[in-house]
Parts: structure tokens; sequence; C-alpha cells
């Protein structure tokens, strides 16, 4: 498969490209918020009563110290070689410890409260869709989508507070916050899963109930536009079993534009975790991502959205590999 | 027991909408003998597809069947349940459709497709037989064996209407609706797609109903040809006898509109449009637009009936 190959080598270019400009503007971006972050700390420190001796010197010797010396031009290579080295550098904020060692604690909790949300939202709305689509004379199924249209609208933040007020604050059956137990000592084993899924609940559900309206709409109008093709018609004809139309000549069809907007979705779901991390008080990149910008952490802030977009980036890299193989219509181009 | 492959008796098929109902199809009789080539001719609106989709009972709401039957071998297929209905499409009565563009499924390849309509009504020995046997009518048609494993956009538009061809003979049906097979096509295309189904049906023995709206064509192929208007009847007679000689005024109008390349001739239309399904004229409903119109069309429905042998007409003109 000569065109297989070609296809992948232009994907990774492309993709390669992509990252190019996005640790660009990532780098630059930041900056041109007002203020440094050594100033900024030596300010904090200051208001406290703290005495700061020899302040421009210790600024020095600190912007040298995160790579902040020299001008903007010095800096961005600077970055670039240490990126290709792997090394994001030194978190400002919590100072010794690096960039690295606060994106991993981060990034499993993220991932695991993302992408375990989104794809039960995913497969549940194209369900739902699939069958409201299918069966439209039902009355249930007429309810079920102005419900859909109505979530759909509903901002995922406002679900998530919701959540805490009837379930956390008035209900008690949910904690209100945090990715794990923190009083008692922490559980191991089977214990600690529980505990880890029980604290997941509310902000998944939240994540779950405000995006599921989507997938719940979209898949219903791709069923009933592929419900009007001839070839349901045709299949109908040939005295199909319903199932078998549905499956076969309905859902099939259905699914692919829906497989290609869940690589898509991914990416907006990366963005809307901050507030939902912040109102639970998760653990995870978003609420790490939101101090780093609250104490100007160049280095952090870089790290977080580089680990975005590559996420983002990578599964839609997947997928434009995968699409070909399960729509035979896209092919890799042997050109 | 019968020479009659399909009957259909007195059909109502309309539409309904918030203005009443729409009489696609208004009480028409047809009958068509067994291996026997009919077609169904007409302009834009005058029924012939819905007649078309009702005989293999796919017709939709708002759509409904009002009234009448429709005899396959004798058998009511309005009186059939789901089930038995289902079982009863592609084995004795199949379809070739009128959009093969767009009929079959982009992402399910030719064979598969084919093999769904031979599994849907056979145990699993046709299942086994199944490839043998697609890639035989697959050849029937003028196909090349490898087609069994392409997918729809592989093929051009001549190819696919092949692969509707073979795929409404798999299961050797009596009867094969034709819902203007070659309407999408080129005309060099549309000729030899319209030799191949020919010859097929030839081969099967199978009545074949073509509907079609180029009179001209269908006059060439078909034994005998029924002339549709607004939903009715307007004359069924053998093809050769309605050139030479149609009865209805309709038909005569008809093939006055068609240019001829053999002498030239100033073309002649019909007068008028087709009257709104909604709220037909009372009376014949082409007296609007016919020239020999007479006081009685105007008030009184003409019967359907045979006015001279094997030639039925409605028209007051012949009683």
């Amino acid at each position: 498969m000569p065109g297989l190959v070609t296809y992948i080598a232009r994907r990774l270019i492309a993709y390669l490209l992509t990252v190019m400009i996005a640790i660009t503007a990532n780098f630059f971006i930041p900056r041109l918020i007002p203020g440094d972050p050594i100033s900024a700390l030596i300010d904090q420190m200051a208001q406290h009563g703290e005495v700061v001796s020899g302040g421009a010197e210790i600024v020095a010797a600190y912007k040298e110290q995160f790579g902040l010396n020299g001008t903007w031009m010095e800096q961005y290579f600077r970055y670039l070689w240490s990126l290709l080295r792997g090394d994001l550098g030194p978190s400002i904020m919590a100072f010794p410890t690096t960039v690295q060692e606060l994106l991993v604690t981060a990034l499993p909790w993220t991932m695991g409260l993302l992408l375990v949300a989104t794809v039960i939202s995913w497969v549940l709305g194209n369900l739902l869709g699939a069958m409201v689509g299918w069966r439209r004379d039902s009355k249930v199924n007429s309810a079920l989508v102005v419900v859909s249209l109505s979530l759909n609208q509903i901002p995922y933040y406002f679900v998530a507070l919701l959540l805490v007020f009837f379930f956390s604050y008035n209900l008690s059956i949910f904690p209100s916050s945090g990715g794990f137990s923190l009083i008692g000592g922490r559980p191991e084993g089977m214990r600690m899963v529980w505990d880890i899924l029980y604290h997941a609940t509310l902000p998944a559900l939240s994540i779950v109930i405000s995006s599921v309206g989507f997938w719940v709409i979209t898949m219903r109008s791709m069923i009933l536009s592929t419900l009007g093709e001839d070839y349901i018609l045709l299949a109908e004809a040939k005295g199909l079993k319903r199932q078998v139309i549905l499956n076969k000549y309905a859902l099939r069809n259905a699914l692919l534009p829906q497989v290609a907007a869940f690589g898509i979705a991914l990416g907006f779901v990366m963005n809307g975790s901050i507030l939902t991390e912040t109102i639970f008080n998760y653990p995870g990149l978003g609420a790490l991502l939101l101090s780093a910008i609250g104490n100007l952490d160049y280095n952090l802030l870089q790290g977080i959205l580089l680990l975005t977009i590559l996420s983002v980036l990578t599964a839609n890299l997947i997928l434009e590999i995968l699409y070909p193989f399960i729509d035979p219509r896209i092919s890799h181009g042997g050109d | 027991m019968t020479e009659l492959a399909l009957k259909v008796e007195d059909l109502k098929v309309w539409y309904w909408t918030d203005r009443g109902p729409v009489k696609a199809v208004d009480g028409i009789d047809l009958e068509v003998k067994k291996g026997e080539r009919f077609g169904i001719v007409g302009e834009s609106g005058c029924g012939k597809s819905t007649t078309a989709m009702t005989l293999l009972r796919l017709i939709k709401p708002p759509g409904s069947v009002e009234q009448g039957r429709i005899l396959l071998d004798g058998d009511n297929l309005l009186d059939l349940n789901d089930e038995q209905m289902r079982s009863v499409r592609w084995s004795r009565i199949s379809l070739i459709p009128q959009g093969s563009m767009n009929s079959l499924n982009p992402v399910v390849k030719i064979g598969s497709q084919i093999t769904d309509a031979v599994t849907a009504h056979g145990d699993s020995v046709a299942r086994a037989e199944a490839k043998a046997k697609i890639i035989e009518m697959l050849g029937m048609v003028g196909l090349p064996a490898r087609v069994y494993n392409m997918y729809p956009h592989e093929l051009s538009g001549g190819m696919k209407q092949r692969v509707c061809i073979a795929m409404a003979i798999i299961l050797q049906p009596q009867v094969i609706i034709a819902d203007e097979p070659t309407s999408a096509l080129d005309v060099v295309v549309q000729r030899v797609v319209t030799q191949t189904l020919i010859k097929v049906q030839e081969r099967l023995g199978a009545a074949l109903v073509i509907i079609g709206h180029d009179m001209g064509l269908l006059a060439q192929l078909v034994d005998r040809l029924a002339v549709m208007y607004a939903g009715k009847v307007a004359e069924v007679s053998p093809a050769e006898d309605i050139y030479k000689d149609p009865l209805h005024p309709y038909t005569q109008l008809l093939i006055g509109s068609v240019p001829s390349v053999k002498e030239k001739k100033p073309l002649e239309g019909i007068p008028g449009l087709p009257p709104t399904l909604l709220a037909p004229p009372p009376g014949c409903i082409f007296h609007p637009r016919c020239p020999h119109a007479t006081e009685r069309c105007r008030a009184e429905v003409p019967q359907y009936r045979e006015v001279r042998p094997g030639r039925m007409v409605a028209c007051h003109l012949y009683e």
C-alpha cells in the first residue's frame, strides 16, 4: 500500500507544521500579558512585608534561572532548544518543581475524567439519537428531542453548579470537590479505585449531561437524512429485516460524520475542562492552568497549552489515518 | 391457474395534506400477463411512480392506499401483514429503482448488498451458494466478477444500473418493476442498459413493468402500454397499435408532441396544464384540455372499458 505510506507521511508533515505554529503562538501569547512573573513575585513578597534586599540583582538572577533574560527572540530559540531535549523548564510558581512533574501529576486526572466522560456522552448520545430518529412517531422520542435541545443550550458549568447544589449540598450523596478523599488517609487497591470513581461522578456527569444533547440532535438529523436516501428504500424493497436496514444501511452511514465530529469535540472538551475542574476543585490540568495564568507562570502555561494542543492534534491525526478504513469513499490518495 | 402475473383493481393512493387528499392514483385497473413487458407512460405527476411504489407497498405517510386490490399471482398484497409482505418483496416482485445513482449504499460492497437480498429470503444453503450465483448474475448483465468486491463509487452510472438489474433478478421473481430505469443515464448508455434489461427479462421469463415518460422509447420496448393521466389510466393498448391508431385524445396529443426524425412536421403541444389533484375537475379529468370535449365529458366520468379487442380506453367518444 504505497498510497497509505504517502498519506500518512503527508498527514505527519501537516501535523508537525501545525505543532510548530502552535508552539510559536504558545510562546509569544503569554508574554503579551502585561507584567513579568519575577517582578510580580517580588511585589507580592514586598506586600507581605518581607524585605527584599538587592531587588534588581535578584530579579536578574532569577530571570536567568527561568530563561527569561535576553530578548524575546533569544528566549524563543532557547525555548525551542530545550523543548527538543524534552525539557519544559522549571515552574515559576512552584519552584523548584519542574513543569513536567506538575503535568505528569495533573494529566491522568484530566485525561481520565474527560476521555471517559466524552466517550460515554458520545456513545449514549448516538444511541439515543439513532433511536429518536428511527422511531419518530413515538411520543417519548419527541420529548427526548426537546430535552436534548434544552440540554444542548445549558452551559456545562451551570450544570456543574446545579449538581453540586443538589447532590452535594442538599442530598450529600456525592462529594462536592476533590479527586480523592483527603481525610482518613488514602485508601488502597480497589477501595482507591472506588474512591476516585466516587469523586469523579459529579464532574463527569456535568460534562455528559451538557454534551450528550449535541450528539442526540446531530445523530438524529443524520439518521433522518439517511432514512430519506434511495438506498434505504431499495433495502426495504429487497425485503430486508428492519434490524438489518437499521444496522447496515442507516446506522453505519449516519455514524461516519459522528466519528469525525468526535475528534473535533475532543478539542473543545479539553478547553471546557477548566471551569469544571475549578468548580469541583478537581486536581487536573484545568485547575493547574488557572493558577498558572494567575501567577504568570510562563513555563507552566506553555507546558499545559502545548500538552493540550498536542493531544487534540494527535487525536485528529489518528482519526485522519483511521477514517479511510471506516469510510471506503475516502481513499488514502495514492496519486 | 391464471394467465395474469399482476392484476390491479380500482387502486386509489392518496397523499393527505392540510388542504385535503391529493389523489395521486385515483382508481386504476391494470393487468399484466405472465412474461409480458408492460409499460406505464405519463407526464410528471401523473401517478406512475406512485403506482410503482404501491405495487411493492412502499408508500409512506402522508401517502396511503385508500382502496383497491393488488393481486400478485392471485394473492392480494394489500391483505398481507408486514412480515408476509417482507417475504414477498424481492422473492416474488422486485424493483429496479429510479435513482440508481443513490440506490446503492455507498459504504457497503456490491456483493454484500446483493447477498443481503439473498439472505433475507433464503436458508443457509442459499447463503453458501449466493456468491457464485451473484457473480453469475453480474455476468448476465455484462459486469465482470470483480464488481462483487467493489464499492458503488468505483462504478459508472451505467454499471450501477446494471448492478441494480442483477440485484433485481437474483431471486428470479415473477414480476420486476422498473421505475424509469434509464432516466439518469445518457442516451448511449440508456440503449445498452435497456437491451440488457430486455435480454435478462426474456431469459427469466418474468413479467416486466417499465415506468417511463418517454413514449417513443417505451413503445419500442414493451408488448402493451398504459397511458396514465392525472392519476387515472387513459388507455391501455398493444404497443404497435398505440402509435398507429391512438384512441384516447390525450394519447393522440401526446404522440403529436413527440418530434420525429423521419418527417418534418410542426410540433404540437397539449394546451393547458395538468389539473391539480387536490381538486380534480368533474367528469372526465382530461376534459379541460381535450379538443373533443362535450357536455357529457364535463359531467360524467367515462368508464374504462374494452372498446376493441385488446384495447382499453376511458373516453366517451368510444361509447
